[in-house]
């Protein structure tokens, strides 16, 4: 290390290196030196990895969950929803909220999305699997994500972004984009409490979002 | 390659002789001990501005989230604890290390010029790190931070001319608030800390030029050079009682998993736990710095105290009196400081031997009494003394509060801020709200002890166990359930003694006696079908009455029970009661009847009818006022069903009893309304019903 000393280093360091040092004291100083570098780096690391992982912020801090969520009951889709002119289905739109949590704060009923409920009152209902004639639709547009509204007038959805329309089975008519408007799972549970024949249902629909501008419904993790 | 990066570095930027600026001058001198503070503190300073960046990622300042994302640091980020218990205790350390540097620099006579210079940066940082940490302690905005604040911006106010404009400004306005935590906050991350890094230079600058006359003069004499191994072991030993300290448990312990709904468990709680995620979890064991419960101005907090480094301040406060007191907490120091800022001037030439003595002599007292009265802030708070044991008590007390709002917190914090938390929880402001409202005559077990109460203990209110011990207790005609409900427990016992006479006469008949058990077997079943709080409607007539007969559920075999023994007078789905009209029993102990019976206890619903029909109305504290909030846009509403109850209460005193006026009178003197706001009944109904969640307004979720 001798012969490596920088100019600059302070008088001492040569003092005590340079000269008269016989080889022992040299390797003694060497191995301490090593040693003692050792013992930092580890120390660095020791305290330099956790402030990594804290920068990095490994924790998982997760979409809101899927799950069935009431939205709306069925006897509000006859009496508040739209009619339509050709079909006589019945188009409906819920807001499907949630209580979010954003870091540490939580906003309770907070609006996760919203859903256009078309319902078919010429089918009969089986809850579990409403099929056809209760289709739950995400009202965000599969091009890229803009609100999808219901056209009374020509009974169509349409998207007013880039033009996208859909039929009311969400299959696209015009417009970019690339795959039919997503299909959400819905079900019915009996309201116990009502009182009317037919019984009266809730909706329930499990909420999720999908990766927009591509040809597949493929859910965003 | 890199060579000629190097040289293209340096012909264009010319960075050497930057590094020749810093590191020419560097002599043996710089490792005596006395040297090894100033590359000690500067390494402090390294910490705290790395962990400070480091917290900014996160910190939010603000009175709605400066708590929340403190406690998120703390809890919810991998090794938080480890960035905010190093940046906590790195701060204690500076104030330490600068209070030692001065100490020793004043002791060896390095103030005395040629070392004034030394000695004046050396003072400027010690002023600049205590406005630094000062600035950045009421950060976390937590009860501790909160109030530590307003003594420390009253010490300020009390400056007579600049005081209150200070005040005034760093305050924002006149209270603590929004503004406060956003100045605070933008002196101790940019102003303060580029101050204390051109503070730092100059120190170190003017160390280098007096090192370097040492050196001259030592050279002279021969005196032999030091160990270049001092500073790097300071640092690392430093460092290494810096990281310790963070694993001293002082925050609140969180314990995630009872208190998170489904779901929501952070990363660690999931199944694959790793080693390292326990180590970057820690804080949630109580590692790193306290946090208190969330700042909340309308929360009592009498134990209010600066941090340690700063006691001695406190206890000059404290101990002195008169009108001069705030006076000489401002003015002690800053004379002191000033007196410490001049000595060097007076300490040329000849005088500087006297000089010196002077300076270890003043400067031996003021660690002494710095010291001393630290120590004795110390002995009053933690000594053995009744003072000291009421701190404690106080002390346990913002502990379990701190303790709840982190539980709390660890489901999420409301919007309007971290205070709402333990304001909206039952636990806390429901039971202090019952501690206001109910308990002049309500005990709740030995949570609160109420001594001489004039009515049932409403600990475990509504559940089997808490009706039938109520039950059992009117019993005895002094109880003070039998004298509030002195009508129902003067049945009771007639139906024991009823029962009591057929065992004696089945007794003698040599029949075993079965009359007292089967009837407390009923009113055992009455108790846990009146704990489930029905509400069902049942059949009374058809075949639809006779299947029910025969069910053997438990809401069946109850109503039964019911239907034999209480029918008689008491209402249940709208049936019942008879002419005794007792209270109503639908849904008897669940928060709707609790609802009603707070807003107007003597309706028709509830205890109304006993209130004519019993004699106690001469012991007005045997009943219940009406609580409902009189202000609210409901409260007219809520008047004119009181005028309708009252009416009602009025008919049933019949009009040919001769004591009608007086009974009136006296009606009307117990019938009072007490106003409590819908929230604080929400709180209280909630404590009650020992249900935990927190209440909020705010639209349902479905319709
Ligand atoms: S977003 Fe709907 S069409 Fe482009």
């Amino acid at each position: 290390m001798s012969e490596a000393t920088p100019v600059n280093l302070p008088d001492h360091a040569r003092d005590t290196t340079g000269t008269a040092v016989n080889k022992a004291a040299h390797d003694r100083r060497s191995f301490l030196k090593w040693v003692w570098g050792g013992l930092k780096t580890a120390l660095a690391a020791l305290l330099g990895v956790p402030a990594l992982i804290y920068l990095a912020d490994v924790g998982r801090r997760q979409r809101p969950l899927r799950g069935f969520r009431r939205v709306a009951r069925l006897s509000d889709i006859l009496q508040h929803g739209k009619t339509s002119a050709t079909t006589g289905k019945r188009i409906y739109e819920v807001v499907v909220r949630e209580t979010r949590r954003d870091a540490w704060m939580i906003h309770p009923n907070q609006v996760l999305g919203r859903v256009w409920l078309v319902h078919d009152p010429n089918q009969k209902i089986e809850p579990n699997d409403p099929q056809s004639a209760l289709v739950a639709f995400s009202a965000v547009c599969p091009h890229l994500g803009c609100s999808v509204r219901y056209d009374a007038m020509d009974d169509r959805f349409s998207c007013p972004c880039h033009a996208g329309v859909f039929d009311l089975s969400g299959q696209v008519l015009e417009g970019p984009p690339p795959r039919p408007m997503d299909r959400l799972q819905v079900r019915l549970v009996p309201d116990k409490s009502s009182s009317t024949n037919p019984p009266d249902y809730f909706v329930e629909v499990d909420y999720q979002e999908f990766v927009p501008d591509i040809p597949q419904a493929i859910p965003r993790s | 390659m890199w060579q000629s990066w190097y040289n293209w570095l340096e012909e264009r930027f010319g960075y050497q002789r930057l590094k020749e600026f810093l590191t020419s001058g560097v002599t043996s001198r710089s490792h005596r001990w006395r040297y090894v503070w100033a590359s000690g503190l500067t390494f402090v300073f390294a910490i705290q501005v790395l962990t400070g960046i480091l917290l900014m990622f996160a910190y939010s300042p603000g009175s709605a989230s400066a708590w929340g994302s403190v406690y998120f640091v703390q809890y919810e980020l991998p090794f938080g604890w480890l960035v905010r218990g190093l940046h906590h205790f790195a701060a204690e350390a500076m104030i330490v290390l600068m209070a030692a540097y001065l100490l020793h620099l004043g002791l060896t006579g390095m103030h005395l010029p040629p070392g004034e210079a030394v000695w004046w940066t050396a003072l400027l940082l010690f002023a600049a790190t205590m406005a630094t940490d000062l600035t950045g302690n009421p950060l976390p905005w937590d009860q501790k931070a909160y109030w530590a604040l307003q003594v420390e911006l009253n010490i300020i106010g009390g400056i007579p001319g600049l005081g209150p404009l200070l005040q005034y400004w760093i305050l924002g306005g006149t209270e603590a608030g929004q503004l406060t935590l956003t100045r605070l906050y933008a002196l101790h991350v940019v102003v303060l800390p580029v101050v204390l890094a051109f503070l730092l230079l100059s120190h170190h600058l003017a160390l280098r030029r007096y090192l370097q006359q040492e050196e001259k003069m030592d050279s002279e004499n021969g005196t032999r050079s030091h160990g270049r191994w001092r500073p790097q072991v300071a640092r690392v030993v430093l460092l290494v009682i810096l990281a310790s300290l963070c694993l001293i448990p002082q925050a609140m312990p969180l314990n995630s998993h009872h208190d998170r709904p489904a779901g929501q468990e952070p990363a660690s709680d999931t199944a694959e736990t790793r080693a390292w995620l326990r180590w970057a979890y820690l804080g949630r064991s109580g590692c790193g710095a306290a946090l208190e419960a969330p700042a909340d101005p309308n929360v009592d907090y009498p134990i209010a105290r600066p941090k340690w480094t700063y006691w001695f301040l406190f206890q000059l406060r404290k101990s002195l009196e008169g009108p001069w007191a705030s006076w000489a907490t401002v003015f002690g120091p800053v004379v002191v400081l000033l007196v410490l800022f001049v000595l060097p001037l007076a300490g040329r030439g000849r005088a500087r031997w006297w000089i010196h003595c002077v300076s270890v002599v003043l400067l031996l007292v003021l660690a002494t009494a710095i010291a001393g009265l630290t120590a004795w802030a110390w002995w009053n708070d933690y000594g053995p003394s009744a003072s000291a044991e009421k701190f404690q008590e106080e002390l346990h007390k913002q502990r379990d509060r701190a303790q709840r709002a982190i539980q709390l917190a660890a489901r999420g914090i409301p919007v309007e801020g971290p205070a709402e938390l333990l304001r909206r929880d039952p636990r806390t402001r429901g039971r202090e709200l019952y501690q206001t409202h109910c308990a002049t005559c309500h005990g709740f077990g030995t949570l609160i002890p109420v001594k001489n109460a004039v009515a049932p203990d409403l600990h475990n209110f509504g559940t089997q166990d808490w009706i039938y011990q109520l039950l059992q207790r009117m019993r005895d005609e002094t109880s003070v359930e039998s004298q509030v409900m002195p009508q129902m427990a003067s049945w009771l016992r007639r139906e024991y003694e009823r029962a009591a006479r057929a065992d004696a006469r089945a007794q003698k008949a040599g029949e075993p006696p079965q009359a007292t058990a089967r009837l407390e077997e009923d009113l055992k079943r009455i108790a846990a079908w009146l704990a489930a709080h029905p509400r069902r409607a049942v059949p009374q007539e058809g075949p639809q009455r006779q299947a029910f007969e025969q069910d053997t559920s438990a809401f069946a075999r109850g109503y039964l029970a019911y239907e034999t023994h209480c029918l008689r007078c008491h209402v249940y789905s709208g049936i019942g009661g008879g002419d005794t009209n007792g209270p109503d029993l639908t849904g008897y102990g669940d928060a709707d009847w609790l609802r009603g019976l707070l807003h107007a206890p003597y309706s028709r619903q509830y205890y109304g009818p006993s209130v004519v029909r019993w004699s106690r109305l001469a012991n007005p504290r045997s009943w219940m006022p009406a609580f409902r909030d009189t202000e609210n846009a409901n409260a007219q509403l809520w008047q004119r069903d009181w005028e309708r109850t009252w009416n009602e209460l009025e008919q049933m005193v019949p009009e040919n009893d001769e004591k009608r006026e007086q009974r009136l009178q006296a009606m009307r003197r117990v019938c009072t309304t007490l106003h409590l706001s819908e929230l604080d009944r929400e709180l209280i109904i909630r404590f009650v019903l020992n249900d935990d969640r927190l209440v909020f307004g705010g639209p349902a979720v479905l319709p």
